[in-house]
């Protein structure tokens, strides 16, 4: 082909050419285009939120089912130590609703993982308990703090791991 | 958020700043703006109503999915065009086409419809004998455009009907300039031999 950037333009040279091709018009998609195109899309956030989503999706980037279910397990242990820490804590107020103590029942627990020798984690739960009392932290506190941050930790993991979502229907 | 009144007014290059935002009603505007630039440039590349306005959709969504990357530097207008215009080439070279119908979309059930999807050739016409002599030499342009190459079509298009430079439109399509100059030199030259019996 012989392209040559300096090859004078030809427009002018034929009027009615010219006149007819200026004179065409624009089609127009159905009524509603626009509704439909933006009901496909996903806007994208604000700026800060996807810097903070790039960071994050940084950090798991690489994240293997392995990884994945390393801190699911994790996260469940979490949720079910926070969850005997505080009916340890509160035993009297749970007593009420139970037919049996919860003192009484992590005494059980200890004697049960004692049998199965795990004596050292009722002691280090018990220890933790007397620490946990001997620095006078807000012991209710850090314990929602702690069971929120847990719940945020999965919906984040979650949001992390996600696809980007798909557009077209 | 910003208010229509803003929208309206604002630049390309702001309007695009507000969608990169996550402002809906941005994006919004800008498929409002380009809806038919780019229904049209597809429309007349596939020739087929319903296959053009998904392609003109799948368009915009793309562009708002790859928002982050575009770059104020190059014009919105081309970048659009650009992957408007890559869409119905990337459909051409799968698929056979049938005719352009200029008397809107073969599916309106309604008047109002069909006068809404249908060609708006010219308005300058006076008489409605002025009118129907626009209409039928309208349509027999729109015959000989069909009949050229899609490449030599596009560049006709971005020319004619969007009034883009040549450095634009070797840009939107990817064409070293003289390419495009050549494009519409020949494309120029056919369409003078399908339209010549409109001269007599």
């Amino acid at each position: 082909m012989n392209d040559d950037a300096n090859l004078p333009v030809d427009e002018g040279a034929d009027p009615a050419l010219d006149r007819w091709l200026d004179g065409l018009g624009r089609f127009s998609p159905r009524q509603g285009f626009a509704d439909r195109v933006v009901a496909q899309v996903r806007v994208p956030l604000p700026r800060w939120l996807r810097g903070l989503r790039n960071w994050g999706r940084g950090l798991v980037t690489g994240v293997t089912g392995w990884t994945l279910l390393a801190t699911a397990s994790l996260a469940t242990a979490a949720a079910w130590g926070s969850m005997v820490a505080v009916g340890m804590r509160y035993d009297t107020v749970v007593r009420e609703g139970v037919s049996i103590s919860w003192t009484e029942a992590s005494a059980m627990v200890r004697g049960a993982a004692t049998d199965a020798l795990l004596v050292p984690a009722g002691e280090v739960l018990v220890a933790g308990e007397r620490w946990l009392a001997a620095t006078g932290l807000p012991f209710r506190g850090l314990m929602i703090a702690y069971a929120i941050t847990i719940v945020v930790s999965a919906i984040a993991l979650w949001w992390l791991m996600a696809q980007p979502a798909r557009t077209r229907v | 958020m910003t208010g229509s009144w803003d929208l309206e007014r604002a630049s390309d290059r702001q309007v695009v700043a507000w969608a990169q935002d996550g402002d809906e009603a941005a994006f919004r505007e800008l498929v409002r703006r380009y809806q038919r630039p780019v229904f049209s440039l597809v429309y007349r590349m596939v020739r087929d109503r319903e296959l053009a306005e998904d392609l003109a959709q799948e368009t915009f969504i793309k562009v708002m999915n790859a928002i982050d990357s575009y770059r104020p530097e190059h014009k919105f207008s081309s970048w659009v065009f650009k992957i408007a215009n890559n869409a119905a080439i990337d459909h051409l070279r799968r698929k056979d086409l049938d005719a352009l119908s200029l008397d809107g979309a073969p599916d309106a059930v309604t008047a109002e419809w069909r006068e809404a999807t249908a060609l708006q050739i010219s308005d300058r016409s006076e008489s409605p004998l002025e009118e129907l002599e626009a209409r039928e030499l309208g349509s027999q342009i729109e015959q000989a455009i069909a009949r050229l190459r899609p490449e030599y079509r596009a560049c006709i298009m971005l020319r004619h009907v969007e009034g883009r430079a040549y450095e634009e439109i070797a840009t939107v399509l990817g064409l070293p300039l003289g390419t495009v100059k050549t494009y519409i030199h020949r494309a120029r030259g056919e369409l003078r031999d399908y339209l010549g019996p409109l001269r007599e």
